[in-house]
Parts: C-alpha cells; structure tokens; sequence
C-alpha cells in the first residue's frame, strides 16, 4: 500500500470515528432532554398536589369551624361529627405536604409555621368544645373565643396562600427552564444530526471512489497478468515466487509447460522441481538454491532439464528478492528456456571457429605469397638477368627474343603477386585511425613514385591537405596508386597532368550515396588528362582484376583501383569514378572527418 | 690472414642464392672473404667454436631451417663475442612485421634480396663500403630498410 493510500484511510477512519462520537453526543442530549422534560412533569404534578393538599388542610379547618359552630347552635350532633372528623384529614393531608415538600427548605419552614397554626386554632376549638360540654350556657364566653378563631383562621388562610404562591413561583421558574431546553434542543439536534449525515456522506462517495478505482485496478491487473501469460509462451519463460520463511512456491502455468507438464499438475515444492534438473546439475542447481537461501538475489544460473519423455532443454534461471507490502521478503524468479539461443551460440561458435581456421589458413596463404612464391621468381629473374648478361653474344635474335618475353612475364606476375599482397594487407581488420598530416602522405607518395613521374614528366599541381583521421599508410597506398593510374593511362599525345583539389563538405552537399547528411567529408578529387574511359565503366574500374585495356599496352593488374576502394570503405568513406573517353579521368574519395 | 680483408658470412638455406652471394663478390673484386653456411645451426656452431676472427658483415636470411635468422640474432645479440659483427638482414620477404622485429632485436641494415644480378651486386658494394660506425649511429627505422 502506497503512503498516499495509508493516509486516505486515515482519513476514512477518522470521519467514522467523528460520526460516532457525534451520535454518541446526540444520544446524550437526547437522554437528557428527556430527563428534564420527565423531571420538570413532575414537578408540574407536585405543585398541584400540594396546593390540592393545602386547599384540603384549609376546607378542612372550615369543616371544623363550621361543625362546632352548628353543634353550638343546634346541638345536633351530626355537626360535631363534621368537626371530629376534620381532625384525621387535616393531619393526612399536612403530613402529605410534609412529605412532598421535604427538599423544599422554605415550604418546610412555611409548613412548620402552619402546623403551629392550625395546632393553635385545634386548641381553641377544643376549648369551644369543652365549655359547650360542660353546658356553661354563656354566650358571652364564646363572643371573644369565636373572634379569636376568626383571626387565628385568617392568618392560616393568609399562610397558605403564601405557601401556594411560592408553589406557583416555583412552578413559573420551572417552566421556563423547560421551555429553554425544549426549544434549543431540536436546533442543535438537527445540525448534528446534518452534520453526521455529511459526514456519513463524504465518507461513503470516499469509499465508493476508492472501490471503484479497485476495480479499475484489478481489471488492469487482470489485463497484465494475461499479457504476462501470453508474453511468458511466447519468449518460453516461466516465473516463480518463493516465500523463503515459509517455503511457500508458486509456479506459473508456463513454468509447468516448459517442464513438458500440465500447469498446476503437481504440488509447486522445491523437491518436485528438483526431480526435472539434470543429473549432472543438481550440484550446481542446489548450490544457487542455498546462495538464495541465504543471501537473497541469485545471479543467473544455466542448467538441464529431463522431460518425461527424455528431451533435455537448456533453461537460465535468475531471481531477485522483494519485499512485499506486508512485509514479508520474497523471492521473484524468472526461467528461461534457451534451448535455441544455446544451440544457436554453439552454432555461431563453430563457425566463428572453422572462420578462424579459415583466417589462419589465409594468412598462411598470405605468407606462402609473400616469401614462398616471390622466392623461386626472383630466381627466374636473377637467372635471366644472368643469362642476358653472360650467354647473350651466344644467343640467335628469336632467342633474345624469347628471354625479353620471359622477362616482361616474369616482371608482371612480380607486380601481380606484388599487388595481391597490398590487397590482402588493406583487408586486415584492425583499423587504428590517428590524426595524419595528410599532405606529408601526398609527399611521402609522389617520393615513392619519383623515379616513374619524372620518366613520364607528369605535372602534379596538389591543394595543400589538413590532418585527417585516417589509417595513414593505407591513405598514402591510395595516394600512391591514384597517381600510379594517372601515369599509367597517360595521353603520349599531350604532357601529362594530375591536378588534386581539396574540399571540406557536408554530407548533403557531399553527392554521394549513403553519406550522412549531418556529417562533414574531406573531398579529395583526382583529375589526370590521360586516355580516360567510357562513363559506363566506371563502376567496372574498381571490382578486383577487372581491366580495360589490353595488358600488352598498359601494365596495370587491374588490382590497383580495387585497393583504393577497399581502403576508402576501410574509412567509411566513398570513392567514384568519372571519365570521358580520350579528355581524362577525375576520381573523387571522400573521406568522414569524424569517425562514424 | 690479411687485415685487409673484410671478412663476410653469409647464412642462407638456398643453393641458388648462395651462388648468385658469391659470384656477386667474385665479380665485384673488391678484398673479401666470403663464408657460407646453409642454416643457423651451421653458422653458430661455426662461430662459437672457431669464433675467431670474428667476421665484419653478416648476411643472416630470416626463413632456415633447424635454426631461423630471427634466433640467432637474438643469440649473437646477446653475445658481447660478436658486438663488432654488423649484421645484415637478408630475406626475401620485405614484411612489415619482420623489418620492425629485427629493428627491435638489433639488426643493423635490412636487405630485400633483388630479383636481377646487377641490382644485387651494387647493393652488395655498397654494404660492404658502409660506414658502419656512422650508419649505426644514425639508424633508424627510415634507414633501416636499405633502398638502392
């Protein structure tokens, strides 16, 4: 898992755990609400009990008033009986107050005042009571006991009153505390709960964008894995992963096939695997595995497989340790069956072995040429030289005849044997180019050839040569043979001149084909007035022996110009030939300034 | 023996060159004594067993049996006996490879043998008349190779 994954389910696992605690702080509102709603219902309830039970305690008091009065009157006695009864239910309902008013400090203090009270207004009653028992038919007596009453039955009412009142204010407070919490309630509900839902909403088009870029991830992995598939039978390689710590192996189903087995036909284990290596390099084989084992990449390692049926194959097998995401270091491997490209090498090195033979069957040609067969002819030639010097006034005319034939024979197959060699020397391969004063070889050329330009009186007009990157005696060579031309296909009829010019050109402007457009090219032109030919040989002129003229009137070998164009494609370079019969012959080389 | 005499020897495999070596000499009258010999083997024994007096010029050619010019260059070059002979390359082949080996190894003039009797005879003179002291001072790989 990427960084930037960790840290997107990070934030995933946030906004949840954000959401639960917002539900979590809702409930708890809510439950709260509810209590209070519950409590302040109560309260309601219990301020009207305890005016209902104050109202009680008051009627109650009248009760009795009222009955001693008509007993008093009347003396019927059904009206004591109200004024008896009175008693028990003023001390129901006080004791009730009592017990719904206990946490209430004031109302308890009110509460002790009234039964004060109302035990004063008992007494005075009972005294009533007493005096119109005993008959004492004195109504004067009860004139200033009934006042008193009165007033004692007016501060009780006055008290009660008191006592409802501050029920009432408690009652008003209390709403009001409800009212306050019932309507910020439903507010700060409905935004969290909005939030939530947000919440709850960006997470989930969070977790559907991710669950869909998974499946686009799985079906491009799909795609892969196919490809893979298809790119392992086609380059015959299989793959393979080997959990170390845990030994676990898993072959590719191409791994299986390239083993001449069914894919997943055995059990992928390093023993099943080792039962295919050949004999022969299971030592070795076993020697990679422990490498692996221990030190984690495996270089590649060659060895054999037996099939079933008995083939053998050459497999390549290299591995590399990875470290997987959860940690785990595993081994990635690939195997290679290189059958072909084994059998192809040893191909390639049994020619490259007859080629070599080849080359030092030539080279010893080579020297045979050069020592072997200029040995016995320059015998011939020193023994004619001899014969002409010594028997020659013993000789007929047809005889010095036939010893100048054998002469100017013997001297041409020298020149033959002679330009073989060069031939053959500007076809060896190594190539050490060095920058070369080009004109020192131009000099160094027309000095091997003075004797020859100073028979012929060729004139040689030359542009001064730069330093080129060349092979410098193989340069000189095609200086040496350019110039040997123009003197040998010379007009007798005019003075003979060579006039050399120098050019530095780009490889656009160069003419030639297959050269490079970006590059620049030394342009050297040779241009003699001799005999010249005829345009439509002049590819003819540089393939090797190819003459145009009969070898009795000119004396070349027809291998001269096939080394000057050896040696210009030695350079990478070109060389072109035009002519016109009987005006001369111009032949441009050019030559890469850089290497190529 | 008379100091006058330059005292040659030449090593060479080939009956015919041996012959053309010494009727050159003989026609060329100059005050020579001239030795053959037909391979290496030959030509060190004679000159470690009778090595006096040791020869002015000698003409090795490179390609013998039993024992090759190249060896027994190494051989005389190695020997402080036969600092004072003047040795002289005598070969048919004028290879690249092996004018620069007998540079290396101490040979003092290369000669291609020549294909007619008289370019053989003024080459011949004009080694034997060569200011060894000076050409051997002055040699170098231009010089070596002798061109008539």
């Amino acid at each position: 898992m990427t960084k930037k994954q960790q840290k997107k389910s990070y934030i995933l696992q946030g906004m949840f755990i954000a959401s639960l605690f917002l539900i979590i702080f809702v409930a708890g509102v809510t439950y709260k609400n509810y209590s209070n709603l519950s409590e302040s219902a109560r309260m309601v309830s219990h301020t009207y009990e305890v005016k209902k039970d104050l109202l009680e305690v008051l009627s109650s008091m009248k009760d009795a008033e009222i009955g001693l009065r008509g007993y008093i009157i009347s003396n019927d006695s059904a009206f004591l009986k109200l004024y008896t009864q009175s008693d028990l239910k003023i001390d129901n309902a006080l004791s009730k107050i009592n017990l719904v008013t206990r946490d209430n400090v004031r109302q308890q203090q009110h509460l002790d005042e009234l039964s004060t009270l109302i035990n004063a207004q008992k007494q005075l009653l009972s005294r009533i009571h007493e005096i119109e028992v005993k008959n004492v038919d004195e109504d004067s007596m009860f004139i200033p006991l009934f006042t008193r009453s009165k007033s004692q039955m007016d501060t009780i009412r006055s008290k009660v009153h008191s006592m409802t009142r501050l029920e009432d204010e408690l009652l008003a407070s209390r709403k009001e505390v409800y009212a306050n919490t019932i309507n910020l309630a439903p507010i700060l509900l409905y935004a969290l709960t909005l939030i939530i839902l947000l919440l709850m909403y960006v997470a989930y088009s969070r977790m559907s964008a991710d669950n869909a870029k998974l499946r686009r991830y799985n079906a491009s992995l799909q795609t892969n894995k196919e490809l893979t598939d298809q790119a392992e039978v086609i380059n015959h390689h299989g793959t393979w992963t080997w959990d170390v710590e845990s030994d676990d192996f898993m072959f590719s189903d191409n791994l299986y096939r390239l083993q001449g087995e069914d894919p997943q036909s055995f059990a992928p284990t390093l023993a099943n695997f080792l039962k295919f290596v050949h004999p022969d390099d299971v030592d070795e084989f076993n020697a990679a595995v422990t490498e692996m084992r221990s030190g984690g990449d495996m270089p590649f390692v060659e060895y054999r497989v037996v099939l079933k049926n008995g083939t053998i194959r050459d497999f390549k097998a290299c591995a590399k340790s990875y470290e997987a995401s959860d940690g785990s270091t595993k081994l990635l491997g690939v195997t290679t069956d290189v059958t072909t490209q084994v059998s192809n090498y040893k191909q390639l090195m049994d020619r490259a072995h007859s080629l070599e033979l080849n080359n030092k069957e030539l080279a010893a040609f080579n020297h045979m040429a050069s020592h072997d067969l200029q040995e016995p002819l320059r015998k011939i030639q020193t023994f004619l030289s001899r014969l002409e010097e010594k028997e020659a006034a013993q000789l007929a005319v047809n005889g010095m005849y036939y010893i100048n034939r054998m002469k100017s024979a013997s001297q041409r197959m020298r020149m033959l044997i002679d330009d073989l060699l060069q031939y053959s020397r500007t076809n060896r391969t190594e190539k050490e180019y060095e920058l070369y004063d080009a004109h020192m070889l131009l000099e160094a050329s027309k000095y091997d050839l003075a004797d020859l330009i100073t028979q012929s009186d060729l004139q040689i007009i030359a542009d001064p040569l730069p330093d080129m990157l060349i092979i410098p005696f193989q340069i000189q060579q095609l200086f040496t043979n350019l110039i040997n031309n123009a003197i040998k296909y010379r007009d007798p009829g005019r003075p003979a001149r060579l006039t050399i010019t120098y050019e530095k050109v780009q490889g656009t402007t160069a003419a030639v084909d297959g050269a490079a457009p970006e590059d620049h090219y030394h342009k050297i032109t040779f241009t003699d007035n001799g005999i010249g030919f005829n345009q439509e040989h002049a590819e003819n002129i540089f393939g090797l022996f190819n003459r145009l003229h009969n070898k009795d009137d000119y004396s070349g070998t027809g291998i001269g110009l096939s080394i000057c164009k050896k040696i210009v494609e030695n350079h990478d370079g070109f060389i072109k030939a035009t002519g016109s019969l009987g005006v001369g012959a111009s032949f441009v080389v050019h030559i890469p300034c850089e290497l190529l | 023996m008379n100091k006058d005499f330059t005292h040659i020897i030449l090593a060479d495999d080939d009956v015919d060159d041996r012959m053309f070596f010494t009727d050159a000499f003989d026609e060329l009258k100059i005050n020579t004594k001239v030795k053959t010999f037909k391979d290496g083997v030959y030509l060190m024994d004679f000159l470690n067993k009778h090595g006096k007096p040791v020869p002015h010029i000698l003409f090795l050619d490179l390609n013998m049996p039993r024992k090759c010019g190249m060896t027994c260059l190494q051989e005389l070059r190695q020997d402080k006996r036969f600092d004072s002979i003047a040795v002289a390359i005598y070969s048919t082949s004028a290879a690249e490879e092996d004018i620069e080996n007998t540079f290396v190894q101490g040979a003092n003039v290369y000669i291609k043998k020549p294909s007619d009797f008289k370019s053989l005879k003024k080459i011949l003179a004009t080694v034997v008349a060569l200011n060894w002291q000076y050409h051997t001072n002055s040699l170098n790989r231009e010089n070596f190779l002798l061109r008539i």
